[in-house]
């Protein structure tokens, strides 16, 4: 008993010997997701009370004296008549944009990793992640003016006969608007962790697919992309967490009156109609609910992950 | 343990003072939390001026450009202390119905002679609490005005020989009329608002809350306002409406407005940037002000806009509650007054013969630009026309204010201009107006029908409507 | 990398394509741009109008004039520039340490605290307790209250293990037998191999440093606190009362002009720091390099 305890320790303290720096190295990473990510975590108990900012002599006083209310405030969020709608709005836009936008920037990291021609290379990838650096503010102006009714896309549509589309008020053409704006503006910004990532893979690999007679696609396919995909699939996990979120700040600032059947969102919802806007309690309890779906989700593909193709985030 | 500390400290303080203390009163420095406006003000001309006349030092605080009202919660909330609040009316009322501001009836009878004598009872009945104790300073708008029309393009009536229409039904003729002979034209273009105060006049309402046998009741429960609605739908479906009416802002209306494509414009006040582009823009037009509408009876009328500006205050958590209002009560004292907010006659403003102030430029916007931001509260027997010197900057902005005001004989005041904001209405006003602009905007775009009408005050009501209703009828009874 | 490059014509036609639909996208991306500049150089009524494209009519520099004579615009840049240099090596060094020990599957304790990072990147406590937090650390109104909340994004922490773990065992392994300890081994062997890695993720953190406002939105009261970003937003949202101008300056400013102006001028420091990290992107670091 007493030896194998010791010799437990002893082999513990090898381990420790051996590894200490990875300890040292989690130390401030840890102290600062404790310290500035968790504590605060304090604040998501709102959620299930009927907080008043000034029921005690202070903030943090009134956060533990206010009373609790069990489900209520989630109860008033699922109980709504648009409840369904909006989460169905939710849902759509954001699978629309992970469908079609999620493979968009590997495609453009894969076509500038085929461009031999070094300048060319650098320009294009230093212009194609510019609109990431523009706000959703400006991008609406420049849109708006493009798309209108007298816009120069209706007048070119009309010019070949095809008629004029109401984009920011046809409720299926808007929805696609909200997909492809955000396409324009974050795939060349996506595509730069890709480049990254590509530059890891082992050139040796490339001359033997080469030396085996293997085509331009054949390399990409069988080299490039197995490369990449821990890159890709983490990515892809990330994305996941933020499924109910559908990049609201965007539909906030791009969306009008008409086109709320298919756009409003839970987020916008809940701005739009000032549910959060003083009440903190509800403005919680709507972001615990997303936090779950998108922790839930994260957890469970990445369970899946690791059983199918023995790759997991952890 | 905490307050030992503080108790420690302060003595400390106070023995390290003592010697310093000079026969002169060491006044502290005053720490004032304001609304957002783009610029600096600790770094100011007029915060300057402010300090030079008045001996305070002051350190202004700015909230933020969105969610205001939810940060100045979490920073009082927090302990974030401040001796003045010179905040919006939703704000004071949310303070106020917590709890946290400090009554200021002593206050002002011993250090406030300005601040009583020269803001008039009527007034603080605004920021009077439940308990009949003044809460707040109230600063309303500088000068009773019309700030809403519909300018149309005299040009364009002329060359097509149509006379400036009276009520709506001529109107719409007129537009038709444009819209036949001048297809590239956009004939009226409008913002998404509820009511159209001119139009709205065609059809014998004025107002949010109009008054009806005795009772007050909201704009969109009359009956009159479903005629309304179903004119402008109607307006739109014939074309007349610009097509992007859903998805209109500043910019898009500036830029069809100023290439001189807009033959009518509902004009949103006198600093209505649109409007402001166009005149400024060289096009040779003439812009006619339409008078308010006649409706079947051959009534007219207008709002006139007089409510409720913004209150200063202070929070219970205030150090200096005393040096506050003194304070504030200086600025009021005549010659500072002027200074401070439209600075010296002869080098900032002039007044000519009739009494009127106009303003000199650049230098007045130099030095005075920001001044109304600095102001708790103004001298409500004079400040109307030394205010007039702001209007008067461009000719532009003096253009539009005169073309509105033109029809002052026509314009009503608003029955709930006296209502203190009555905590409920308080509470829903935002919700219910983005309800009732999104509704309206829907009907006229027709996404909904104006036959659901009904349905959608029965809606209305249960989101908040019916208890703002009853809030107001209420106080108007026991008034 | 010669040796790689394929002379058959079915590649031809391949790298055609591929280098056209390339400068369409570039383009595509460039034009908005374009037209903004081509707005900020524009007279006032070409602008209101919505008369400019993509080049300027009636040629003026006022919109510069009047955005770089603003004192708050040179006060916020430099706050921006601070947070910006300052919060890029910060959040650098963290991540980077973070991140390594967890590329490590030996390292126990690693599960717990990757699934710590998971859940702290999806739940979060709200904008009060951060607040209080921030406020009992006494650092509201400062610029520390900006760097802070970026200091270690989760999301790149997790690309910066995934990064580590695609280099292969050997190298270390080979350092540690020719005597090196961890500590030696890190910082001589897989940091400079990593050098693509650090560049990407300094590029993450330094742009949202920059583009951030969200916090100072929050956190500061002060004018000049403020980051450029905040500035710019609120020129953006809020309407400027050019009406209060002189009309001689007003005379050849639009609003629009100097939104686009100031977007430019703010754009300009951020958008050169990509080229610069460029040369990072190299595949001459090969493993092949190291291990000869």
């Amino acid at each position: 008993m007493q030896t194998t305890l010791s010799r437990r320790r002893t082999r513990l303290g090898a381990y420790l010997r051996a590894n200490w720096l990875y300890y040292a190295l989690s130390v401030p990473g840890l102290v600062y997701v404790i310290g500035y990510k968790l504590l605060p975590l304090v604040g998501l108990q709102l959620a299930f009370k009927d907080f008043s900012i000034f029921a005690g002599d202070n903030i943090l006083e009134s956060m533990f004296v206010s009373p609790w209310v069990g489900m209520q405030h989630f109860e008033k969020i699922f109980g709504s008549a648009d409840f369904w709608r909006l989460l169905r709005n939710t849902l759509t836009i954001s699978l629309m944009k992970l469908v079609v936008l999620f493979p968009i920037p590997i495609l453009v990291a894969l076509m500038l990793n085929e461009v031999r021609c070094r300048p060319f290379q650098r320009v294009t990838q230093t212009l194609i992640y510019m609109p990431h650096f523009i706000s959703w503010v400006v991008i609406h102006g420049i849109f708006l003016t493009m798309l209108s009714a007298n816009g120069i896309l209706n007048r070119v549509l009309e010019a070949l006969d095809l008629g004029k589309t109401s984009f920011y008020t046809d409720p299926i053409a808007f929805r696609w608007l909200l997909v492809f704006t955000e396409g324009w503006k974050e795939s060349g910004w996506g595509a730069i962790v890709y480049l990254a990532a590509l530059t890891g893979i082992d050139q040796e690999l490339y001359e033997a697919a080469y030396v085996d007679g293997a085509g331009r696609l054949r390399r990409i396919w069988h080299v490039t992309l197995p490369g990449i995909a821990p890159v890709i699939s983490l990515m892809l996990l990330l994305r996941l967490g933020g499924i109910l979120e559908a990049g609201y700040g965007q539909i906030l600032i791009m969306y009008n009156p008409t086109v709320y059947s298919t756009a409003d969102v839970l987020q916008t919802y809940i701005y739009r109609t000032g549910l959060g806007k003083l009440d903190f309690s509800s403005a919680t309890a709507l972001g615990l609910f997303e936090s779950l779906v998108g922790f839930v989700l994260i957890v469970s593909c990445n369970g899946v992950s690791r059983k199918a193709f023995g790759r997991s985030l952890w | 343990m905490k307050k030992t500390l503080a108790l420690f400290l302060a003595m400390l303080l106070l023995l390290c003072a003592a010697p310093l203390a000079t026969a002169e009163e060491e006044l502290p420095t005053l720490r004032v939390l304001g609304t957002y406006n783009a610029h600096d003000p600790n770094n100011d001309p007029t915060a300057t001026a402010i300090e030079e006349k008045t001996g305070y030092h002051v350190e202004y605080f700015m909230l933020p450009v969105e969610d205001d009202l939810q940060n100045l919660l979490m920073q009082i909330g927090g302990g974030e202390k401040y001796d003045i609040l010179r905040i919006s009316e939703t704000m004071y009322l949310e303070l106020l119905s917590n709890g946290m501001l400090l009554p200021l009836d002593d206050l002002l009878a011993e250090y406030g002679d300005n601040l009583t004598t020269l803001i008039t009872k009527d007034a603080y009945t605004l920021t009077t609490g439940e308990d009949g104790k003044i809460y707040g300073i109230p600063m309303m708008a500088e000068r009773a005005s019309i700030d809403s029309g519909v300018v149309v393009r005299g040009d364009v009536l002329e060359e097509l020989g149509l006379d400036v229409p009276t009520t709506a039904e001529e109107f719409k003729a007129v537009l038709q009329a444009v819209k036949e002979a001048k297809p590239d034209m956009i004939p009226f273009l409008t913002k998404n608002e509820a009511r159209i105060g001119v139009i709205s006049s065609g059809f014998g309402f004025y107002f949010d809350w109009n008054e009806a046998d005795g009772k007050l009741a909201n704009q969109i429960e009359l009956p009159a306002y479903r005629e309304y609605l179903a004119y402008m739908a109607d307006l739109y479906a014939e074309g007349l409406l610009d097509p992007d009416i859903a998805v209109n802002n500043e910019t898009t209306r500036t830029e069809k407005l100023s290439s001189g494509n807009v033959f009518a414009y509902a004009c949103g006040g006198w600093t209505d940037s649109p409007l402001t582009a166009l005149i400024d823009s060289g096009l040779d037009v003439e812009l006619i002000y339409l008078p308010p509408f006649t409706d079947e009876q051959g009534n007219a009328g207008i709002k006139k806009q007089q409510a409720l500006n913004n209150v200063s205050c202070i929070p219970k958590t205030a150090e200096n509650p005393e040096h506050a209002v003194r304070f504030m009560n200086r600025k009021l004292d005549e010659d500072v007054f002027t200074y401070i907010t439209i600075g010296t006659e002869g080098e900032t403003f002039t007044i000519d013969e009739e009494g009127n102030y106009w303003p000199i430029m650049p230098i007045f916007t130099e030095l005075r630009n920001n001044a109304w931001w600095y102001l708790n509260s103004f001298d409500m027997t004079c400040y109307g026309d030394m205010w007039m010197a702001r209007t008067r900057r461009t000719e532009a902005v003096a253009e539009i204010y005169d073309g509105l005001n033109q029809y002052e004989a026509l314009a009503v005041s608003n029955p709930t201009d006296l209502c203190p904001t009555l905590p409920v209405v308080a509470e829903n006003k935002a919700a219910l107006e983005t309800m009732v602009n999104d509704y309206v905007l829907q009907v006229i775009v027709g996404v909904r029908d104006v036959a659901d009408h009904d349905a959608f005050v029965e809606e209305w009501r249960a989101a908040g409507g019916q208890a703002s209703a009853d809030a107001y009828n209420e106080w108007y009874q026991n008034r | 990398m010669a040796a790689v490059t394929q002379k058959s014509g079915g590649d031809r036609v391949l790298r055609v394509i591929n280098v056209a639909l390339l400068s369409l996208l570039g383009l595509v991306c460039l034009l908005p741009f374009v037209h903004m500049a081509a707005k900020s150089l524009s007279g006032r009524a070409a602008v209101s109008a919505g008369r400019v494209a993509f080049w300027p009519i009636d040629w003026t520099l006022s919109t510069y004039r009047y955005v770089l004579q603003d004192d708050l615009f040179w006060r916020t840049f430099q706050n921006s520039a601070f947070i910006t240099i300052v919060g890029t090596l910060l959040a650098l060094t963290i991540t980077t340490m973070a991140a390594y020990p967890l590329s490590k599957p030996g390292f126990k304790g690693r599960k717990v605290i990757l699934l710590l990072y998971v859940f702290s990147m999806l739940f979060y406590g709200g904008m009060i307790s951060v607040y209080i937090l921030m406020r009992a650390l006494n650092l509201l109104n400062t610029l520390w209250c900006q760097i802070i909340p970026l200091v270690l994004s989760q999301y790149n922490l997790f690309i910066m293990k995934t990064f580590f773990e695609g280099l292969p065992e050997a190298i270390e392994e080979s350092a540690r037998i020719d005597g090196a300890g961890p500590a030696r081994t890190l910082v001589s062997i897989v940091l400079p191999l990593s050098l693509p890695s650090l560049a990407t993720i300094a590029l993450f953190y330094a742009v949202a440093y920059w583009n951030g406002y969200y916090h100072a939105m929050i956190f500061v009261t002060r004018a000049d606190a403020k980051p450029l970003q905040l500035y710019l937003y609120e020129m953006i949202t809020t309407t400027q009362n050019l009406y209060e101008l002189d009309p001689a300056q007003a005379a050849g400013l639009s609003s629009s002009g100097i939104q686009a102006a100031a977007i430019v001028v703010s754009s300009i420091p951020i958008l050169i720091v990509y080229p610069f990290l460029q040369k990072y992107f190299v595949h001459g670091l090969t493993i092949g390099s190291v291990k000869g």
